[in-house]
């Protein structure tokens, strides 16, 4: 018997709470959105209960021939409501996932896509698809037809991630304060850009733009919502994939690759797919700030860092965030509707200081 | 089998910070590397490690060429303890640990790396510190958490037989006279058993206690290698060293 071969019978495992309160929190916050989506169907200026939902899903996949629902209540529960709360949960997932991501990425819990300007890149691709998608992106715009949209915004993204990246990293290591300064930078370019552009738009260019600052969930339908939920689908399934090697990245890089970890291709996708769900999100609804935020600090703060439980948590309560958000956006000043971002950034700006305060009571930043 | 560096160079900002160095660490035996501070031990322990290429030369583990191991079979075959950690998010200890074991992912059960997670914190006195925020540990209960994470990673012996090797950076740095002594005792250990183990040490007495295999470095090249008795003579380490006052080891 020598001292490496011991036997391994001992058999407590250590983390025990950790890891049930880390499966607590992914069914809290599945609960979460499964009340958010029935209320966003639900809720509304139109009346509809949960038995009426309920008879049109099972309308739907065929246990019953729903003669009893009136032609309107199914077209607003199938055409307005329902795909308003997919694309909440779906931007609300992506969103919260990408900076769960973001974060692992340049291993600092500061590094959200919408501070460092990667949603306002993102929209800047957009919104010039959309101004200039008659003239100069014609070819661009024709050829890829829905998909023109989302990404170009993707594109936009995984610009500003790369730009970011290589002015705040030295040496495989990110230095916060110019991470956060070269977003101030990149939000400034992305808006004067934005802003030159609205100038160039006409009447109705300039409704569709209206929205794009301050993002909104409002217009969706299946066939706006399709393309740009495939792409943020595979960013959030593909992000969930990265979850152990992104642990092993909190070490440093250096530790990783002793680890056997592909530093460089992990890097790589977690930042192709996280541009993909924040360029996709930001596409078809705008900038929304501080759900990437928000989202995985609390996660954090419940689970643990480990990756297993912040990238499902974040997707997970992120939708549910969204959706309720929504909810209080198509609410508050019925009948008109507030802008998605001036809700979650009601939210998501108190939260941001008190993370400051917290770091700086702390250890201050870096 | 052994850990070889082949008329090794490294090149930074133009300069040779480690110039056609040549040697041999032998498994089974606790080699140190010793020498004045920008000598080149970390980068030759770096090299040796596979975490960086050296422009001339090259370092061979195993009888194979570093080139040719894909990081997974080297990963699962050598540990490397650095001198700084650059964790930053609030992991339990054990969790830290249990990342010694990402490389065996897929190949062992869990119950197995539970059991070796345990066997390596226990093995660095880590039991009442192993569900503590690792950010609020000392800089010496850190520095025992990331040499647990690498005897986890190293803990079994891999499939095709091949000798483990444990590549420390100044191990004893942050580490009390208690654990310093602790550590050195269980390195003699684990390189009875087989293990290949090489350390850079500042710490003259403890090398001289403690290592089989004495390598001496100074400005960039190899300057000396051979058992810790003659290496750290005092006409040595007076030379290596440069120092001007007379020293002698107890």
């Amino acid at each position: 018997m020598t001292a490496s071969d011991t036997p391994l019978g001992q058999t407590e495992v250590f983390g025990v709470r950790r890891a049930k309160r880390g499966r607590l929190v992914l069914i809290g916050s599945s609960g979460f959105a499964v009340v958010g989506i029935i209320l966003a169907v639900v809720v509304g200026p139109f009346a509809i209960s949960f038995e009426d939902l309920l008879a049109v899903i099972l309308r739907r996949i065929g246990l019953i021939d729903g003669t009893e629902l009136s032609q309107v209540k199914i077209g607003v529960i199938e055409n307005i409501r329902l795909p308003r709360a997919v694309l909440a949960v779906l931007v609300g997932a992506s969103l919260g996932i990408a900076g769960a991501a973001m974060q692992g990425f340049f291993r600092n819990p500061l590094a959200d896509p919408g501070l460092i300007g990667v949603s306002a890149g993102g929209a800047l691709a957009a919104v010039a698809v959309i101004v200039l998608g008659g003239a100069a992106l014609a070819g661009f715009t024709q050829a890829l037809g829905a998909f023109a949209l989302p990404l170009a915004a993707f594109l936009g993204a995984l610009l500003t991630v790369g730009l970011i990246y290589q002015v705040s990293s030295l040496e495989g290591r990110v230095i916060v304060a110019t991470m956060l300064l070269a977003g101030v930078a990149a939000n400034a370019l992305a808006f004067s850009g934005i802003g030159y552009l609205t100038f160039l738009a006409d009447d109705a260019q300039l409704r569709d733009l209206t929205f794009w600052t301050l993002g909104s969930l409002g217009g969706a339908t299946w066939s706006r919502v399709l393309p740009a939920a495939t792409m943020m689908i595979v960013a959030i399934v593909g992000l969930l994939t990265l979850a152990r090697p992104m642990n092993s990245l909190l070490l440093g890089e250096s530790d990783a690759s002793t680890l056997g970890v592909d530093v460089e291709r992990v890097k790589r996708r977690a930042a192709i797919l996280t541009a993909l769900g924040v360029g996709a999100a930001t596409a078809v609804c705008g900038i929304i700030n501080f759900v990437g935020l928000v989202v995985p600090h609390l996660v954090r703060l419940m689970t643990g860092p480990d990756h297993r439980y912040v990238l499902p948590g974040s997707a997970l309560l992120g939708a549910a965030l969204v959706l309720f958000s929504d909810l209080v956006a198509r609410m508050a000043v019925v009948p008109a509707e507030l802008p998605l971002g001036v809700v979650t950034a009601a939210i998501g700006a108190p939260f941001f200081f008190w993370l400051l305060l917290r770091d700086k009571r702390r250890e201050g930043l870096g | 089998m052994t850990a070889r560096l082949q008329n090794t160079t490294v090149i930074r900002g133009g300069q040779a910070i480690l110039n056609g160095a040549t040697l041999d660490c032998a498994p089974g035996q606790l080699t140190a590397f010793c020498g004045p501070n920008g000598a080149g031990k970390t980068t030759a322990l770096s090299v040796l490690t596979g975490a960086l290429i050296p422009d001339r030369g090259e370092a061979m583990l195993g009888g194979h060429p570093m080139r040719d191991l894909s990081p997974l079979v080297l990963a699962r075959q050598r540990a490397v303890v650095s001198q700084v950690s650059r964790l930053g998010f609030p992991f339990q200890v054990h969790e830290v640990v249990a990342m010694g074991r990402a490389p065996h992912h897929g190949t062992s059960g869990q119950k197995h790396d539970h059991g070796i997670v345990r066997c390596a914190i226990q093995a660095m006195d880590l039991l009442p510190l192993a569900e503590r925020n690792y950010l609020t540990l000392s800089g010496g209960e850190r520095q025992r958490t990331n040499i647990a994470r690498a005897l986890a990673q190293i803990w079994d012996s891999p499939p095709s037989g091949a000798t483990r090797w444990l590549f420390l950076d100044e191990p004893t740095a942050a580490l009390d006279l208690k654990y310093q002594i602790s550590l050195m005792r269980k390195l003699q250990v684990f390189a009875k058993e087989g293990w290949g183990i090489v350390a850079v040490l500042h710490d003259l007495q403890l090398v001289k206690d403690y290592a089989d295999h004495v390598v001496l470095f100074k400005g960039g090249g190899i300057v000396g290698s051979g058992s810790a008795s003659d290496m750290l003579a005092d006409a040595s380490i007076h030379a290596t060293f440069d120092l001007d006052a007379p020293y002698s080891l107890a």
